[in-house]
Order: structure tokens, then sequence, then C-alpha cells
């Protein structure tokens, strides 16, 4: 039998979830090169809400978070290709002649533009975890440099040896992006005009317009857009840049690894220090040994054994 | 391509419209000379009537591309201080060089000497009369009229310059070639889109001048 018992009630666990959401936040920024264009973002993820829930099969389900950007700034960036005017091949009884053509831009003209999507993306985040249990070394047990941050700013006291509880996701539910159709129009149209902006205004603008099509029709060239824009948006945070599994890779790092739901100090205070008439009595602590977490549909239930019982 | 820049210069040669003239090439003018005998060429760039550079061709029996391009402004301003320009060219022979400018305001002319028994022959002086087999290029992009004259011959084309509808095809790389003989120009009229090119082929030693007519003539 267990020397040391503690049961958490789902209404304190409730509670820490709310602090540990609170503090939850997610900056991410990247860029990578497609070829014939560049993407980039820089976005905040925060959470809010949600509810707890333990459950008689040992898992803790945490349901109806809202993931919400602060902010998802976008940027896009194409260079555009070599426009020019004449050009062409004759055919004569000799052999071919090519033309070369007139070009229109000196330098490496391109058009970059930076929309922040955050109204625009919602996200719902549900989780199915497993208590998890470390004994935490300082200066031993491993903690990466974003966990690092996040116990620096939540005054995490990382100096003292501790069994710490997790809730290690089995299962993480969280939804893909999915830009709709309005925002895709929206981004076309503030891409297109950015793109006309470089060209020459006038009769050469006319010009190129009759060769190109339109500048639309020249952007979904660039960025092999499909018909859809919104899908080809979804696509590239989900995929290309990969923005999708890096949420989900931190999520499962911040609640599996890096933020605990419940920990204790090993040794454990057993009686502060005190001093009682002139005569100081020393802090009392006990190791901790063998520390369990089991979760029923009421309580978090922890245990262990006090000294070096083996 | 993770940096951009989003500065851009337009090339201003194409807000203009002056004549074009196969005995000064400037920009939306290009003169192609044939190479007929294979041997080393020396070939002399001017600008504004000064040597701006100069380089060798290699013209090959086989073994070379059948053209080269370059750009004279380019050349030009990569010419070390004595004008020499960094090769090797080579074409094979009946190939084509093409001289065009890509930027600027300047004027270019051509002389290509072919260097053989120790001496050299002129067989191209692009401010005379092209030789015949050269041709001249013009990409014209103001809408109206105007009118190409062999001023060897005195021969005349008009060419009429409309822009593209808004349905209909379009590419400006679908170039027209007319022919300048003995007697005159075949066809005898052109019709292109702005941003389309006019290729004059010299049957007979020609010198080409195309400008725009004023409105009301």
């Amino acid at each position: 039998m267990a020397d040391l018992t503690i049961a958490v009630s789902e209404a304190v666990c409730a509670k820490t979830l709310e602090v540990v959401v609170a503090n939850f936040g997610f900056d991410v920024a990247d860029r990578a090169s497609f070829g014939s264009f560049m993407a980039g973002y820089d976005g905040r993820l925060v959470l809010k809400g949600g509810r707890l829930e333990l459950r008689d099969d040992g898992t803790v389900r945490l349901r109806e978070l809202d993931a919400r950007w602060d902010k998802l700034e976008f940027t896009l960036g194409v260079a555009i290709p070599g426009l020019s005017l004449g050009g062409g091949v004759v055919d004569l009884p000799s052999g071919t002649i090519h033309l070369p053509g007139v070009t229109l831009f000196t330098g490496d003209p391109a058009a970059v533009i930076t929309v922040d999507l955050a109204p625009f993306v919602k996200h719902e985040l549900s989780l199915v975890a497993s208590p998890l249990i470390q004994h935490f070394e300082p200066g031993v047990t491993p903690i990466g440099q974003r966990c690092q941050d996040l116990h620096t700013a939540l005054d995490i006291d990382d100096t003292k040896p501790q069994w710490r509880v997790f809730c290690d996701p089995q299962t993480i539910d969280f939804d893909l992006f999915d830009f709709a159709d309005t925002v895709g129009d929206l981004f076309e149209q503030a891409f297109t005009d950015a793109v006309d902006k470089l060209l020459p205004h006038g009769l050469l603008h006319d010009i190129i317009l009759a060769a190109i099509g339109s500048v639309a029709d020249l952007l979904r060239t660039l960025l092999d857009i499909p018909d859809d824009i919104s899908e080809w948006l979804s696509d590239l945070f989900n995929v290309s840049l990969g923005v999708f599994n890096l949420i989900l890779q931190f999520v499962a790092d911040f609640f599996g690894t890096c933020i605990s739901f419940f920990q204790l100090d090993d040794p454990y205070p057993m009686f502060p220090k005190i001093v009682e008439k002139g005569v100081e009595l020393p802090e009392v602590t006990v190791p901790l040994e063998h520390l369990t977490a089991t979760v029923s549909d009421v309580e978090l239930v922890v245990t262990a054994d006090i000294g070096a019982v083996s | 391509m993770n940096e951009l820049r989003s500065e851009v210069a337009i090339n201003r040669a194409l807000l203009t419209n002056p004549a074009l003239d196969s005995g000064a090439i400037a920009v939306r003018g290009t003169v192609f000379h044939v190479f007929r005998e294979s041997g080393d060429h020396d070939v002399t760039i001017l600008r504004d009537g000064r040597v701006a550079g100069q380089f060798t061709v290699a013209v090959r029996p086989e073994g070379a591309v059948p053209q080269v391009n370059v750009d004279l402004a380019g050349l030009a301003a990569g010419a070390d201080r004595s004008g020499n320009i960094t090769g090797p060219y080579a074409v094979r022979e009946g190939g084509v060089m093409g001289f065009a400018v890509g930027l600027g305001v300047g004027r270019y002319a051509v002389v290509i000497g072919h260097t053989a028994g120790g001496g050299s022959r002129t067989v191209l002086d692009s401010r005379g009369q092209l030789p015949a087999g050269d041709l001249f290029a013009v990409t014209l992009i103001t809408p109206g009229t105007y009118r190409a004259a062999n001023l060897a011959s005195q021969a005349r084309l008009p060419i009429t310059v409309a822009m593209p509808g808004r349905d209909e095809p379009y590419s400006p790389a679908r170039p027209t070639l007319v022919r300048a003989g003995d007697h005159g120009f075949d066809p005898a009229a052109a019709h292109i889109l702005a941003g389309q090119s006019i290729v004059l082929l010299a049957e007979t030693p020609a010198r080409f001048l195309v400008e725009p007519v004023p409105s009301g003539l």
C-alpha cells in the first residue's frame, strides 16, 4: 500500500487546465521557396476556453479548445518572369532566325504582399491524454528551448528535483486550415493589384495585358493555382509549409513534456524549518518513490512511497 | 528565392517612338548578319561613331551553333580598357549573329571583317548597306501607320500597327517577314499588332529605315 495518496478532483484539474491554457502561446514563423514564388508566415497561436473531462478508461479529455491566431501574417512573393515584346522566330530557306525580344523591365521585378489572415482562421482543438510521470532532475532532464522559454515566462522552478505529472496526448484532433472562398478572393485581388502596380501604365500596360490575358491569369500560372485559390492557400499552410504538423507537434510537446498538470517536490517537504523557544528545528523532507497517477471519472489519484523503500 | 526585391525599372526606350535605322541600331531594332564563309571574323562595335568594343567570331563548317544573339549595349559595357570583349564566339558556317540593343538610348553600328590570307575584308558595315541575305528586325509598339524604306532602292513599305483586340488571340512573338528585293518590298504592305516585329530581309544590298508616319499625312 502506498504511503502517500493525493486525490485531485476534476474541478481542480479543470482549474489547472485554465491556467495551462492561459499560458499556451505558440509563436511560429518560417518562409520557404517554391521555385517561382516564396511564401512565409509569422503567427502566434493561442488557446481559449475548453472543457476537461476525466474518464473512467484512465484518460483525460480536453474538449473544444478554441485555437485562435493573435496574428497570422502571410507573405507571398512572386518573381515576375521576363516579359518582353517582339521576339519569335522567322523561317527562311537557309534556316530559322530567332528574334530577341525587347525586355520590359530592368532588374529582377518581384511582387511581394503581406496580409494578416488571423481574422479568417479558426481551429478547434481536442485531445485525449494519459497521465505521464516524469522524475525531473535539474540539469539532467532535457528541456527544449521553446519549453525552457515557457518555463521562464511562467516562473516554473527548474532548480529542484520534482515528480511531474503530464497529460500526454494520445490523440490530437485539430482542425486543418480551411480558408473560405471569400478569403481566397480577397487574397487574389490584393496580389493582383500588387502585380498590376509593377506593370507600366498606358499603352504598354494594355499590350502586356493582351499578351498575358490578365494579371490574374499570370498569377495563377506563376503560383500554379488551380481553380480554387482558397484551397491552394489551405494546402499551402497544411502541407507545403507544414504549419499543421508544427502545431500538432507543439501541442503534443506542450501538454506531454513541457507543462505539467501536477507536480511534487522530491524530496517532499514534510515539515518546514521552524524556530521554537530559541531552538531551530531543521526542515524535514522525505524522498518520494514509485509515484503513480491514475485517472477515474471523478478524480486524478497520485500515490507514492515515502523513503527509500524498495 | 527567399528574398525578393520589388524595385523595378521600365525599359524607358520603349516609351518613345523614334525612327529605327539599320545603320544606327537602337532598342527595338536588330541587325542579323549571315556568316557565309568559315574563318575568323573580327567584329567592331561602334557606339555613336566611336569604337565601343571588339571581339572575334570563329565561323566553323560544323560543330558550332547556328545562331548567336548579342546585346550591343551589354557587350560595350563589359569591354575592357582596350575595348576587347571576352569571347569566344563561334557560329556555324551559314549561321547568323543577331546584334540587338537591350537598354539605353545609344545607337550602335557593327563592322565585321573576314580575316583570310593575311588580310581582312569587310563583309558588313551596318552604317552603310546590309549585304544580301542579312536582315533587319524592328518591334513596333505604338499603334499607327509606319513607313519602311530601303534607302538603297528608295522602295517603300507601308506598315499598319493596330492594338490587339480584346478577345482575339495575341502573341507578341509572332513576327512578319517582308522581303526587300529589286522590285521593292514583298508583300507591298504589312499589318501587325502592337508589340510584334517586322523582319526585313535584304535580298539585295539594303539600308532600312522604319519611321512613324505623322497622322494626317
